[in-house]
């Protein structure tokens, strides 16, 4: 793979997990992780000062799919959508078979009137591999800036 | 603002217009806040060193806490006796006194002023006056108090001992949550656009937990089925909310929450470790949340542990910080257990995200309500008692009681 596809790839893999998760589609975004792999949400502050809380934290598949499908069946949170702008990732390094990339996320949300707003900002650190010919995280960690969460976190960032 | 036109005076109706009136809110922050009551302010194990200091609120008002050379806990109001200007702007820090930036006023960790630049001004010109009295202006001092390792505020010279006013209630569950040291593990904040108050509820209102919280009833692990209660302090401004797990069966859960049309067996899991208990408390409770007026609780869930301070941010708006600890002594397995339960709580958290919603949705509906009232009956009616049982909400008539003393606020002939 040249190096321009292998940027177009990860470009395209962030834009589908953004894509996934605002239209709704929570278990077509879950084929977007690697067989073994974790996601987790972190204030950026605990980031920051080595603090291990996160505000997410699914650490295998089980777990990711725990999550998305009580969000989806049992759950209840504000009533919302949001849209994710996802900028240009860097390759930060790489090593067998693993690539790892830094991407600036930025989530907003409209409310059931049409109300919108900032609801989160930050980076991703990500690990990224192939499986079958396809781009997947092996790890997605969202570190969020704004780390006073407004409301509450129930859908994906 | 001197009177409320309570409908009752058990507190089975609390007026909407407490929840939204900005001249309640004022009032609050004058008789509660800085009022004859304990804040909580952090826990010692945030500032273990000497200058360690850490800043947060207290109501409205700003607080800067600082570890003395000798141990000793300060706390002073975190504002600048010359200007008003925050002395500390970070969240906390190490350092061997205070300086604020605008005019670089100097105070020692006790907030005592220490220096004053130009004090003599220059060439003879200008500075403060010789009659200028450094010791009258120091940073403005809270009463500082702890109790196992938790640090509580007061602004009024007029609140009772610590020990006096946590109670028994109180104090043996601290015993018991800070039974060994502590490991802070991490902070998590959230803004939750209600009242502060409308958190304080939510901690005293078990009959909620397993109707709003479909997650706590389908795993067993919080449902009315089970042995639990509520207890509250003599005056009713505490309390103590107790589930045993494993005290009912599945069964016995799906057919009477069955009847209340409602499904308990809705869910499985693919990955149930997070809801494993290991047993850890003499008590044998798998969960104990306290409440605290006026601003905290001291919350055990299974093996997760946090604090949880209500900052209010107008009438409209409270920030929550929740403090997770683990203890120093915990195995990497135990800690890691605990770092995956916490999924439950927080502003993440599979049973917590529900409560900021149920809070925004009642603050939402009710701010055009001033002349409409809360129902609190479930649980009963007149004397605010303790309850061996779950389907209640008396302990948040317990609070009102309090909060209307306190307020100076109460009806004719009220209950306390």
């Amino acid at each position: 793979m040249s190096g321009l596809d292998e940027r177009l790839m990860l470009g395209e893999l962030l834009a589908r997990h953004g894509q996934l998760i605002d239209s709704g589609q929570l278990r077509e975004w879950m084929a977007l992780f690697a067989g073994k792999c974790s996601y987790r949400i972190v204030p950026r502050d605990n980031h920051d000062r080595g603090f291990p809380v996160t505000l997410l934290q699914c650490d295998n598949r089980a777990q990711l799919q725990d999550r998305v499908i009580s969000l989806l069946e049992a759950n209840k949170y504000n009533v919302h959508t949001e849209r994710h702008i996802i900028g240009t990732p860097i390759v930060l390094g790489r090593s067998a078979g693993v690539i790892r990339i830094e991407a600036s996320f930025l989530v907003m949300q409209a409310d059931a009137e049409g109300v919108g707003s900032v609801f989160a900002f930050g980076r991703y650190l990500d690990e990224v591999v192939s499986e079958a010919g396809e781009m997947r995280f092996r790890s997605k960690i969202a570190i969020v800036d704004n780390f006073e969460v407004p409301r509450a976190i129930s859908t994906p960032i | 603002m001197d009177h409320v036109a309570w409908e009752r005076n058990d507190y089975s109706r609390i007026p909407y217009r407490l929840f939204h009136d900005p001249a309640v809110y004022a009032l609050e922050q004058q008789r509660i806040f800085r009022g004859a009551v304990w804040n909580y302010l952090c826990l010692e194990a945030e500032i273990p060193n000497p200058g360690d200091f850490r800043t947060t609120w207290l109501g409205e008002t700003p607080v800067l806490i600082s570890r003395g050379i000798k141990g000793e806990v300060f706390a002073c109001e975190n504002r600048c006796a010359h200007r008003g200007a925050l002395v500390r702007r970070e969240a906390g820090g190490n350092d061997s006194s205070h300086t604020c930036i605008y005019h670089r006023w100097n105070y020692h960790l006790n907030g005592d002023l220490r220096g004053i630049p130009f004090q003599r001004g220059i060439r003879d010109q200008g500075g403060m006056s010789g009659d200028f009295d450094k010791s009258c202006h120091g940073l403005a001092k809270l009463r500082v108090a702890t109790y196992r390792g938790v640090v509580f505020g007061s602004l009024s010279d007029r609140a009772e001992p610590l020990e006096l006013y946590l109670g028994k209630l109180i104090t043996e569950h601290l015993d018991m949550v800070m039974q060994r040291p502590i490991e802070i593990l991490g902070y998590q904040r959230q803004r939750i656009m209600g009242n502060w108050k409308m958190y304080n509820e939510n901690l005293r209102d078990t009959y909620h937990a397993s109707l709003l919280h479909e997650f706590l009833v389908t795993f067993g692990l919080d449902r009315a089925t089970q042995r639990g209660g509520v207890e509250m302090d003599e005056r009713h401004r505490h309390n103590i909310t107790y589930t045993y797990m494993g005290t009912d069966s599945d069964a016995e859960a799906a057919e009477l929450y069955g009847q209340q049309n409602l499904r308990a067996d809705r869910l499985t899991l693919g990955d149930t470790s997070m809801l494993r208990y290991h047993k850890e408390f003499g008590d044998g409770r798998s969960m104990a949340t306290s409440s605290v007026f006026p601003n905290v609780a001291f919350a055990r869930f299974n093996n997760t542990m946090a604090t949880r301070q209500i900052q209010p941010k107008g009438p409209d708006a409270f920030v929550l910080v929740w403090t997770c600890f683990g203890y120093v002594d915990d195995d990497p397995e135990l800690r890691a257990h605990r770092l995956n339960q916490m999924n439950l709580l927080g502003p993440g958290g599979y049973v917590s995200m529900e409560d900021s919603e149920a809070i925004e949705i009642v603050h939402r509906a009710t701010r055009s309500a001033f002349d409409k009232n809360a129902v609190v009956e479930v649980g009963g009616r007149g004397p605010i008692v303790d309850c061996p049982f779950r389907v209640t909400d008396v302990p948040v008539r317990g609070f009102w009681s309090y909060y209307a003393e306190v307020m100076g606020l109460e009806p004719q002939g009220a209950v306390r």
